[in-house]
């Protein structure tokens, strides 16, 4: 019951990603996500009794779903721009391209699935869907604060993705994309402040005139 | 006990080489020690590969592990056979000579900072291609060939500040790995089929006929390159020129001819005899470069770009030779075949000296009158009467002028190419042989011409510019040099069996016969008794001759005395402008042959504004349109760029677009993993 | 034995007959125009004046212009002793063959345009270079043409070539015919006759050899001009042993030598008289045309060969 709970959840929150038109809600889904990614990690671990993964599970809920979604509020407070996201595709088409992602993700996850439990397989669809649509999530949207929640999302699908196949990678690689993701959303507030002061905007399409 | 002596030696000279280098560069801070090490090294190691050299011709083949490799074919191999000691010999000793010269010539360059690295860049030179025809495997060989293709291009843009240098320092590096990504198609062709990196192995094993072919192709693209052969040698009168004058030397006199043994080596000793079209494709290619080369350098009147046209020519008629050679060895005719590889070998061995000498006194020139434009030099006897003592004895041999060691190796092709004629069957190949003597004739009066401008508008009649005027004699260690080689170019014509020993082994290594040149007299096509000896005779009687004619002047009539007068000027006095210059002594030429060289010229007259009667001046400008450039490279270069500029519009600078390059790549990789799934 | 005194007696007797020849050609044109002429033996005359006069050198001039006879007279001297006239072979006829002869001459080419240039005219130095500009395309001309008799003797060496024509296997063949008519061009073309040049005149239309030796004057000139007159006789000697090759005096078989040297001189009478001939029934053609008339040439040489070769 809880576990088909929390992979509606999951898909329905990915789903609604693409959908939202501000930036405030898709950082409030992004947390709730991570929020439910937690629950989902730890009834994996009190199912298998593995400490690690419940460590992992507890990081994703206090980092992802309190720090990084408090550090990306605080950034589009100090920024004044509108606080609307930016797209280049219209939500409706950006649903439907999601949707299809997700059916994707059950049609691989029907070809492969069987090798695995079936607490696991409940979980596959979730992960590939939220791999794919969080980078779909940074090719659509503008702004770099969105660009750094796509990867965010990409990350819980990962975790979820190494959850449901392998119970979870080895711990010292899990702590070092930890790392790594949360640096970047760093990063990506730092220079989104920046590119406010200089553009007046931190839509990336000034990035363009960087080329060669 | 004598194979260790030659291994010793060997890598004696190397380490030499590269103890020289090395100290010229730490010792940077002091230019007298630095260039005392390079040059100093230099000269011992170059003697040293000069014994090794006579050592290594008596004609077995050796083979020696320098330095063991991680992998197994990473091994330096060495390995001597005649072949390879004939061109160590030339290696060292126009390596010897010429490093006198350099001694007294980079005192031009003395100011610099930079000249510790012109100091170190020749013994590195040197060691490369010492290494390049001592090789003994794939690795090895195409390791010293990058050594060699890297450092010549450092020191053709040592001056890099002349636009033209950078130029043809970026073109000569493009071209040269162009070709040696030839070679290392061949190479690996080879070694696919043989089995074997060794060349040693790869001579044993034949190929299956296609192959064969690639690997000929391949191997004559690659070293075709490196040899200026026609159309690839554009990089040729680019580089040779701007390079510093001894560095030029080597270039043209020895750096050419390791492609040479490459070819060599690669199609009659890796190679086993091939089908009839190899030879007769490498001919047409030889004679082609040959009369391009020459016409070219007829319309040059920078004396430097004009001996590189001269060497393309030159390098034209050596793969005539091995041309030749080849349609024999095709045949099953090895006797013929080495006849032609004599002539071959003796043009490598004539064309180092006479052309390092050239360029030596083009260089001696340069040093003093700072320029190259034989329209603004002349008159230069007087003033520097031992270069020019010297350019005139190199200017006869690149000739081919009998009593000089050019007119031995233009024999000796003649005779292949008479041999040709005279031993085919068929209409076509006898008419082929008489069409390719008529070319050698035709490239040989063309040299003749060519360097009888050269000599005359340098050195004779009145100078005409500033330039000219204030000239001096070289240094001493140049003319040292210079004459060396040119007593090298006059014992080489007048006693051409010092070499002949060593010639013929170097043949016999290709083709597995000797005595080739009694083959030739007993077949009648020389005749009887060695007739290269009797060059010498026919030196002597020259000599005699105009002692028989000095002789008749004094019996004949009296005593009669000289005056001096002024040379008839139409009643004026005799100015520069007034001279013959170098663009008009070889305007016929131009002129009968403008299918092939399309020249231009523009005449502006400069007219009084007033009247039109009035004019104030003339300016004239003649050129030659590099035709090859135009209708070969540019359009391939141009398609090239065309594509890029394509494959350009992916980096556009969107950043989204990458993220969605990643992201479709993603699902594509899924969508085929699912498809292979049962 | 008394081959060799017969050989040495060659070269003296080419050398000595030149100054005739010469006389011999003006003297059948001047009676062909219709006039008198010149005596026959002026050409003697004029080397005795010219070895009897000063000198007078330009100041601008060099080493190599005083050279310059020597070598030349040397290199010619040594030719005559390559080529056989009436003796069979000749007296250095073992140091070389028919590309040695060709670059001895063009040895002397390349010391008379150097002179050319070496005092600062211009004259001599446009001489040079039209010079040089006509031999370098006479020459490839000269070897295909030479190779008509060379290829099937199977040898360069002249001696040996002339040993196959008076031998059994040749006959008369229509290539033979065509092969003479181009080498009496080129015969034409290297001795500077008319059609190609005309050796009377120092003019600036006919200076081809006339250039370079106008600033010479007293014995080096007269070495010039008997250096010329060889080149002369040696070309007319290879044009009369070539077309008429019989009467050459051997040791083994062949006429006796005071026999040959008298159908020798009959032979350069004949070859004179053509070359007069030839001269009178043209008109000097204009420098670039040369080049056509050199094709022909090789046209007819390249014919001769391939006929050869089938027949």
């Amino acid at each position: 019951m809880l576990l088909m709970g929390t992979s509606l959840i999951l898909i329905i929150s990915t789903l609604l990603l693409v959908w939202v038109k501000s930036i405030r809600s898709s950082i409030k889904i992004l947390s709730l996500q991570s929020f439910f990614l937690g629950i989902a990690g730890l009834s994996l671990a009190w199912q298998t009794g593995a400490a690690d993964i419940s460590v992992m599970a507890a990081l994703t809920i206090v980092v992802k779903s309190l720090m990084i979604p408090g550090i990306l509020d605080s950034t589009m407070r100090k920024i004044n721009v509108t606080r609307e996201a930016e797209k280049y595709l219209g939500r409706e088409t950006s649903l439907l391209i999601a949707a299809g992602l997700v059916v994707f993700g059950y049609v691989v996850t029907g070809r492969f699935g069987f090798l695995l439990a079936v607490s696991e397989v409940r979980y596959l669809p979730d992960a590939i869907s939220m791999l794919l649509i969080g980078l779909f999530v940074m090719v659509t949207h503008k702004k770099a604060i969105m660009q750094g929640i796509g990867l965010v999302v990409m990350e819980n699908g990962l975790f979820l993705f190494a959850l449901s196949v392998a119970s979870g990678m080895p711990f010292i690689v899990e702590i070092g994309i930890f790392l790594d993701v949360f640096v970047s959303v760093l990063l990506i507030s730092i220079l989104s402040y920046r590119m406010d002061r200089t553009f007046k905007s931190i839509s990336t399409d000034w990035l363009r005139k960087l080329r060669g | 006990m004598e194979q260790s002596w030659l291994l010793f030696i060997l890598a004696g000279a190397l380490g030499l080489f590269a103890a020289g280098a090395l100290a010229a560069l730490l010792f940077a801070g002091n230019a007298f020690i630095s260039r005392q090490f390079a040059y100093g090294c230099s000269l011992l190691a170059n003697a040293a590969l000069i014994a090794g050299g006579i050592l290594g011709l008596s004609g077995e083949t050796l083979t020696a592990t320098l330095f063991r490799g991680i992998f197994a074919f990473t091994d330096i191999l060495l390995r001597i056979n005649a072949l390879s000691a004939f061109f160590l010999l030339v290696i060292g000793v126009v390596g010897l000579i010429t490093t006198i010269y350099a001694i007294g010539y980079v005192s031009e360059y003395g100011r610099r900072k930079s000249i510790p690295l012109l100091h170190a860049g020749l013994p590195v030179f040197l060691l490369a291609m010492a290494g390049v025809v001592t090789a003994g495997n794939i690795f090895t060989f195409l390791v010293f060939w990058e050594i060699m293709s890297v450092v010549s291009y450092f020191l053709v843009v040592y001056e890099h500040e002349r636009s033209e240098a950078q130029k043809a320092g970026m073109i000569y590096v493009v071209m040269t790995h162009l070709g040696t990504l030839f070679l290392t198609i061949a190479f690996f062709i080879l070694q696919h089929y043989s089995g074997s990196f060794e060349f040693q192995q790869m001579g044993q094993t034949p190929l299956p006929k296609p192959a064969q072919s690639l690997v000929f192709i391949f191997a004559l693209l690659g070293f075709g390159t490196k040899a200026g052969l026609v159309p690839l040698h554009v990089w040729l009168p680019r580089a040779h020129p701007s390079a510093p004058s001894h560095i030029s030397a080597f270039m043209s006199g020895v750096m050419i001819k390791t492609a040479v043994y490459g070819f060599l080596l690669v199609t009659m000793q890796l190679l086993q005899p091939g089908p009839l079209w190899w030879g007769i494709a490498t001919v047409i290619i030889g004679a082609n470069t040959a009369l391009f080369g020459v016409l070219h350098a007829l319309g040059e009147i920078d004396q430097k770009r004009m001996l590189a046209y001269s060497s393309i020519e030159n390098m034209g008629l050596i793969f005539m030779g091995i041309g030749t050679a080849l349609i024999f060895l095709a045949g099953r005719q090895p006797l013929p075949a080495s006849l032609a590889l004599i002539a071959v070998l003796y043009h490598v061995a004539n064309h180092a000296l006479f052309k390092s000498l050239l360029f030596m006194g083009t260089g001696a020139i340069l040093m003093v009158s700072h320029t190259k434009n034989m329209n603004l030099l002349g008159g230069l006897i007087r003033r520097m009467p031992w270069t020019a003592l010297f350019m005139l004895v190199g200017s006869l041999a690149i000739a081919a002028m009998p009593p000089m060691n050019g007119f031995v190796s233009e024999w000796l092709l003649f005779q292949s190419l008479f041999t040709l004629g005279f031993s085919s069957h068929s209409i076509g190949m006898y008419l082929f042989g008489v069409l390719m003597i008529a070319v050698l004739a035709l490239v040989g009066a063309l040299v003749a011409f060519l360097f009888i401008r050269f000599f005359s508008m340098t050195f004779l009649a009145l100078p005409r510019s500033d330039k000219a005027e204030q000239a001096v004699e070289a240094p001493l260690s140049m003319r040292i040099g210079m004459g060396l080689l040119t007593g090298g170019c006059i014992v080489l014509g007048i006693l051409p069996f010092v070499l002949s020993g060593s010639v013929q082994s170097a043949a016999e290594a290709l083709t597995g016969t000797s005595s080739a040149l009694s083959y030739a007299i007993t077949a009648g096509t020389i005749s009887s008794g060695s007739s290269k000896a009797a060059v010498g005779v026919a030196g002597l009687l020259i000599l005699s001759g105009g002692f028989v004619a000095w002789a008749l002047t004094r019996a004949i009539g009296r005593k009669t005395v000289i005056t001096r007068g002024e040379t008839w000027a139409c009643g004026g006095t005799l100015l520069p402008p007034m001279t013959y210059t170098a663009s008009g002594f070889s305007k016929p030429i131009r002129v009968t042959f403008h299918l092939l060289l399309k020249p231009s010229r523009r005449l502006v007259a400069d007219k009084d504004p007033q009247t039109p009667y009035f004019v104030r001046g003339y300016s004239y400008s003649s050129r030659i349109p590099l035709l090859v450039e135009d209708l070969l490279y540019k359009p391939v270069m141009s398609i090239l760029v065309a594509g890029a500029q394509l494959f350009r519009r992916i980096q556009n600078g969107i950043v989204q677009s990458y993220l969605l390059y990643l992201l479709a790549t993603l699902v594509i990789i899924l969508v085929w993993a699912i498809g292979r799934q049962p | 034995m008394s081959e060799i005194y017969w050989e040495m007696g060659q070269v003296v007797f080419l050398i000595l007959i030149a100054p005739l020849v010469t006389g011999m050609v003006r003297k059948a044109k001047a009676l062909l125009q219709g006039r008198q002429g010149p005596r026959l033996l002026q050409p003697y005359y004029d080397l005795y004046k010219y070895m009897h006069k000063d000198s007078v050198v330009s100041v601008e001039a060099s080493w190599i212009f005083t050279a310059a006879p020597f070598v030349v007279f040397g290199a010619t001297l040594t030719a005559a002793a390559l080529v056989p006239a009436f003796v069979r072979s000749s007296l250095f006829s073992f140091t070389g063959d028919l590309v040695l002869l060709v670059y001895l001459f063009a040895l002397a080419r390349f010391f008379m345009a150097m002179a050319g240039v070496d005092t600062g005219s211009s004259f001599g130095a446009q001489g040079a270079s039209r010079d040089l500009f006509v031999s370098s395309l006479a020459e490839p001309v000269l070897f295909v043409t030479l190779l008509v008799t060379a290829l099937p003797a199977g040898t360069t060496n002249l001696s040996g070539i002339v040993a196959h024509l008076t031998g059994k296997e040749w006959a008369i063949t229509p290539a033979y015919f065509m092969m003479l008519v181009a080498f009496v061009i080129l015969v034409v073309t290297e001795t500077g006759r008319i059609p190609v040049d005309n050796p009377d005149t120092h003019l600036e239309l006919t200076m081809i050899h006339e250039g370079p030796v106008l600033e010479y004057s007293g014995k080096p000139l007269a070495l010039l001009l008997w250096s010329a007159w060889i080149k002369q006789v040696l070309l007319f000697a290879l044009l009369a042993d070539l077309s008429f090759p019989w009467g050459f005096a051997a040791s083994a078989g062949g006429w006796s030598p005071f026999g040959s040297l008298l159908g020798f001189f009959l032979k350069l009478v004949v070859v004179s008289l053509i070359m007069a001939g030839v001269e009178m029934s043209n008109a000097k053609m204009r420098l670039f045309k040369v080049p056509r008339l050199l094709t022909a040439a090789l046209v007819l040489s390249l014919f001769a060969l391939t006929t050869e070769f089938l027949l």
